[in-house]
């Protein structure tokens, strides 16, 4: 097979030619998945947010808060007019990685159930987090955050921790207390870690 | 204080051959001899932070503005591509003792999954550095570029130091070469774990 | 050479996970089970084939000095295609598999087979050498994963029956490095002098 002679003309024209065809190639194949990619990833997130709130009707109201200078996502469940619960989105530092959780709290100020949506944990070990029937897990469901103390039983609190995970068995409960915050903000109640000097009413963000 | 813990856990705990195997085939490969290993963590760490800092303003300002983020892979490795031919085209002019020892292994870098690997992970993952999880800017992505090359240089280094100790050593036959370094790396990162949760 | 020796080829006898020891990065990264092996294999082996194909077709009108550009951007067109492809149709393995979909184009496979095969040879056997070393890929990808999910979660394709955890640092990263090793020591003591 007698190739092309390597002139700069040659070189350049067939490369660029590849190239051109490879980048038409690819912006219709990203045309054709963009749609499915991005409904696989609303998918994964209304089934994080169903697994924690009572049953809702219709799709989420999204709302933004802001606190201590983070945006949180505020999913609100809703049946007709009233709100049955809110799905908050937390992230904190796991272990291996970041942890994203879903907290689902219902009208009343009670976790109603909790779902790990990424986590780099260990196997194993801080992996356990995804176990959902857990004693781990389970312990979250009913309990009221103003009278159940949101660190693990080592740090004073009222959590039982992942034996041999205390690292991710912390960071899962702070986004825990982290995700309260963001709901009691969003009611409109004082934070229970006030640890900023300016009240909470002035800043921005609120949109219902 | 985010550097030193950048530092530390691409050097140690998340190491980018030993714990998120990355970069094994030079790892293996150039790893015979103490000083070959060294010439070519200092070529790799180069590369790495340069293709770093370039394909972060490549993302940052030219794939995300225009929506086209799926172009990310070929840019991406044609840029370390032509980053490897200049260092190539530099160190033949500056120090062409090194360009000779390094030989064949330098055109190999742009193969190395090490270097895209860090280009890719700095626009993709979160980091949860000094508090809370967020996307690295350029400072950051650049000394965790330059760290995860260091923790490549740190591997490469002690493996070629203990395989010059095993090519005395009686290794049973079908264990000879690669099978033998592989369970010594093994070993190597198990003992890499012990530095878990340091971060 | 027939074209189904082609293909047979790759299975053992140039077997790129024990006899050419190359892809060792995805080797190591993704066999944490049987079926991620086996897809991270797949998806090498479509993305190889496909290269193969159009590289060879291409062949005579690259210039010799842009060749190398020219394959990466053939194999990274490919690689993005499939990255793509799974995104939208199988979400779950494409996040477990994670960063090694898109390394798939500095996988040494890859461009080595384009390189000593695929730019000298027709497009149909280009075909079959990709389909080959591809299958035989996918192979050793999908027995290391085995062996380790085996091992480290007690539990084969997914399916558990210990009920609970195996030897955890089988999951691990230590243990990629120690199974692949051991598995091709014993690979060298079976094909001892037959290859």
């Amino acid at each position: 097979m007698a190739k092309l002679e390597s002139s700069m003309r040659n070189m350049l024209l067939s490369l660029g030619a590849i190239c051109l065809v490879c980048a038409l190639l690819l912006s219709s194949v990203n045309a054709m998945t963009a749609k499915r990619i991005l409904k696989v990833q609303q998918q994964k997130t209304e089934r994080a947010i169903a697994q924690v709130v009572p049953e809702f009707e219709g799709a989420p109201v999204d709302t933004v808060v802001l606190l201590e200078g983070t945006e949180y996502l505020v999913h609100k469940a809703m049946v007709g007019d009233s709100i049955v619960g809110y799905a908050i989105e937390s992230v904190s530092s796991g272990f291996g990685g970041p942890i994203t959780l879903m907290v689902g709290f219902s009208g009343d100020g009670e976790i109603y159930s909790t779902a790990v949506v990424s986590h780099s944990e260990t196997p194993g070990l801080g992996a356990k987090i995804t176990e959902d029937g857990s004693h781990f897990r389970t312990q979250f469901a009913g309990k009221n955050p103003a009278e159940y103390a949101l660190s693990v039983k080592a740090d004073g609190g009222d959590v039982d921790a992942i034996t041999a995970s205390t690292i991710t068995s912390r960071a899962f409960t702070a986004a825990v207390a982290q995700a309260y915050n963001v709901y009691l903000a969003l009611t409109g109640a004082p934070v229970v870690d006030a640890e900023e000097e300016e009240p909470l009413d002035g800043e921005g963000g609120f949109d219902e | 204080m985010t550097i030193l813990l950048i530092l530390v856990s691409a050097i140690f705990v998340n190491n980018i051959v030993l714990s998120q195997f990355l970069g094994i085939c030079p790892f293996l490969g150039v790893s015979k001899q103490v000083n070959t290993a060294v010439g070519m963590s200092l070529a790799v760490t180069f590369v790495m932070a340069l293709a770093t800092c370039v394909t972060w303003l490549l993302q940052t300002y030219v794939l995300v503005p225009l929506n086209m983020v799926y172009m990310q892979t070929v840019t991406f490795i044609l840029v370390i591509a032509g980053l490897v031919q200049m260092v190539e085209i530099i160190l033949k002019k500056i120090s062409p003792a090194l360009y000779q020892s390094l030989g064949i292994f330098l055109p190999l870098i742009t193969t190395n999954c090490a270097v895209l690997g860090v280009a890719l992970m700095v626009v993709q993952k979160q980091f949860t550095f000094g508090g809370k999880a967020h996307m690295l800017n350029l400072g950051e992505s650049v000394v965790f570029a330059i760290a995860s090359a260091i923790g490549f240089g740190l591997a490469i280094t002690l493996f070629a130091a203990i395989r010059e100790q095993l090519e005395t050593s009686d290794v049973p036959k079908p264990f000879k070469g690669i099978p033998i370094a592989l369970i010594t790396a093994g070993i190597m990162a198990l003992a890499f774990m012990g530095f878990s949760g340091m971060v | 050479m027939s074209r189904i020796d082609l293909i047979k080829k790759g299975l053992i006898k140039d077997n790129p996970t024990f006899v050419l020891v190359l892809g060792m990065c995805p080797t190591l990264g993704t066999t944490t089970s049987a079926l991620n092996g086996m897809g991270m294999g797949l998806a090498t082996l479509v993305v190889l084939t496909l290269s193969n194909m159009v590289i060879s077709a291409l062949a005579k009108y690259i210039p010799d000095k842009v060749r190398i550009p020219s394959y990466i951007v053939i194999i990274s067109a490919f690689v993005t295609i499939i990255q793509l492809l799974m995104q939208a149709y199988m979400p779950s393995l494409y996040e477990t598999l994670g960063l090694f979909i898109p390394l798939i184009v500095v996988n040494c496979i890859v461009l080595g087979r384009a390189e000593a095969f695929a730019n000298k040879n027709t497009v149909l056997d280009s075909a079959c050498d990709g389909l080959g070393i591809g299958l035989g890929f996918t192979l050793s990808l999908t027995l290391i994963g085995l062996v380790r999910e085996l091992l480290g979660s007690g539990s084969l394709f997914g399916w558990s029956f210990t009920g609970g955890d195996g030897i955890l640092v089988f999951v691990l990263a230590p243990g990629a490095f120690l199974v692949l090793g051991l598995m091709m020591a014993l690979f060298n003591k079976l094909t001892q002098g037959r290859i």
